[in-house]
């Protein structure tokens, strides 16, 4: 278990005095809490149980480990994370899976933001190359008045494999969202986004924006909506994808207004990379791959 | 330096430049006059080899006509864009120090010092966040990064304030140190920036000769009807 823990420490690398909770396959390896931050860990039925209660604004960040260090493994995370009224804090999650040649990452995450609460949470992928690896994962939340909610998913290193990834978040008066996914697809990666943002609140605001880079024969279905009830509530969906090879992409950019004085703005652009932007780095003389790579590199930053 | 014989440029299946023959050399600013349309990007792109052509482009006495763009690029030869390109997420600081010779942070820091802008630029975003006098100026100071031998700037004033104008007109004289410069422009006040002057129109040299000579000819020819943005 020692090599393990050593491991998750290099990816995940917490500070002193910094929550942390490891889970590495179902099994819970650490949990450290903190100064405002209480986690609890349980396996149970081949399911990871985490409740995660934050109880003040912490500076500190709290990070949470996923990782399947062997070949093969099955990981399945429910949690549930409560942001209390006025709280703030800064999640900083890695999914790790480096050797995967058969891994299935399932997690349900349920997040409440409280009133006037921060919600902040980085979830990066660190993949192989090569393998099967699926990654099913849905995050419910709830944003009360005037908190806010911020959501990023990235999966740029290795391989992205099937990801299916839900995303739901209902906001409250003058709560704020902004979700944000970047991922590079490649090999015969297959990429389903299903991201829905219901602004319920009066004068509430959302963003949603997605940006994916596809190679070979990677496809992706990025499916967007954003429902304006609240008055004076506003949305907008960014979605950029860009096409090599063989990729095929489908966008679906939906804006529904429920209420006359709500606005929703929504743009997508699906292409192969801007021939100008290529030709512009030539002319100071990199080669075509090298001005791809340098291009994607800003579309995913 | 740069020697042109018998070049034509293609859009498409168009002949836009025709048959044109020049020798452009090395520590001199050669001003190419023209108004819009006459073919002047399209002679920029040309010579890049960002467009078909058929003729003959000698950098150095090499030929570099079958060469393709990143590959002139290394030999020294660049192209400071009318339009500079936007990218999402790209810092200026990264598209500076890509174009820099020696990818030396102190080589971008005088870079921007003579076209002008600040340190701050540099964590700005390519995108829209630049104003249209800074993506010009950013354009400028990534070709002198290149240390190019020779240079061809397309409309480096267009669309810029006078604060611009005076920082980019640094930025040429910087160039002329070390290069042969094509300064490629629709407005006649430029001829004067350079050593030698021709003029473009539709798609050949129909004059060269000393500035003053060529604005003169320029204003009895084209500019009756035509105001000074070349419309
Ligand atoms: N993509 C294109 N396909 C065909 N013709 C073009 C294209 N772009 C420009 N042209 C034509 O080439 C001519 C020269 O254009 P350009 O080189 O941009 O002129 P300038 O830079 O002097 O304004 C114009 O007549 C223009 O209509
Ligand atoms: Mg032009």
């Amino acid at each position: 278990m020692m090599d393990i823990e050593n491991a998750m420490e290099r990816y995940s690398q917490p500070g002193r005095g910094e929550a942390t909770i490891f889970i590495h396959k179902n099994n819970v390896v650490r949990t450290v809490n903190a100064q405002g931050v209480k986690i609890e860990a349980e396996s149970r039925d081949n399911e990871v149980h985490v409740n995660i209660t934050v109880s003040e604004k912490i500076d500190k960040v709290v990070h949470l480990c996923f990782a399947i260090l062997r070949e093969e493994g099955e990981q399945r995370i429910k949690a549930h994370i409560k942001m209390e009224d006025g709280t703030a804090a800064r999640f900083l999650s890695h999914c790790v899976f480096p050797a995967a040649k058969k891994i299935r990452h399932d997690s349900e995450i349920h997040v409440e933001v409280g009133n006037g609460a921060h919600f902040n949470y980085e979830e990066e992928h660190i993949h192989s190359n090569t393998g099967e690896i699926v990654i099913n994962s849905h995050v419910i939340a709830r944003v009360g008045i005037k908190g806010s909610f911020e959501l990023s998913f990235t999966a740029k290193k290795g391989r992205a494999g099937t990801i299916n990834a839900i995303t739901d978040v209902h906001l409250l008066t003058e709560a704020r969202a902004n979700i944000i996914a970047r991922i590079a697809a490649k090999s015969d990666d297959a990429i389903a986004l299903d991201e829905n943002m219901q602004l319920a609140g009066c004068s509430s605001k959302g963003i949603i924006k997605t940006r994916v880079v596809l190679r070979e024969h990677a496809k992706s279905v990025v499916r967007s909506e954003i429902v304006g009830e609240g008055t004076n509530s506003r949305g907008h969906i960014d979605c950029t994808e860009i096409l090599m090879d063989h990729a095929e992409a489908r966008a679906e950019p939906n804006v529904y207004v429920k209420n006359p004085r709500a606005k929703l703005t929504h743009e997508a652009a699906i292409g192969r990379i801007d021939d100008r932007q290529i030709t512009t780095l030539m002319c100071r003389g990199l080669s075509e791959d090298e001005a791809t790579d340098i291009i994607v590199e800003g579309i995913l930053r | 330096m740069l020697s042109l014989r018998d070049l034509s440029v293609y859009r498409g299946d168009l002949q836009i430049i025709r048959h044109i023959t020049a020798d452009f050399e090395q520590n001199r600013v050669h001003v190419i006059l023209g108004v819009n349309g006459s073919g002047k990007s399209t002679l920029a792109g040309g010579i890049m080899g960002i467009y078909p052509t058929t003729g003959s482009v000698k950098l150095n006495g090499e030929e570099i006509s079958r060469l393709p763009v990143f590959e002139r690029a290394r030999r020294g030869l660049t192209l400071a864009f009318q339009d500079p390109a936007r990218f999402e997420g790209l810092r200026v600081k990264d598209y500076l120090l890509v174009s820099s010779k020696e990818k030396k942070l102190s080589d971008v820091l005088d870079a921007i010092r003579i076209v002008g802008l600040s340190e701050s630029i540099l964590s700005k975003k390519m995108d829209d966040s630049l104003s249209g006098g800074e993506r010009k100026r950013v354009e400028l100071a990534s070709v002198l990064l290149m240390k190019p031998k020779v240079v061809i700037l397309d409309e480096p004033d267009s669309g810029i304030d006078m604060v611009s104008y005076h920082r980019i007109r640094a930025g040429i004289e910087a160039l002329r140190k070390e290069a042969c410069v094509l300064l490629i422009t629709h407005n006649k006040e430029l001829v004067f920036m350079g050593d030698y002057a021709y003029l473009l129109h539709d798609g050949r040299i129909i004059r060269q000769g000393m500035p003053g000579e060529i604005k003169e000819y320029f204003e009895q020819n084209f500019t009756e009807g035509v105001n000074n943005d070349g419309y």
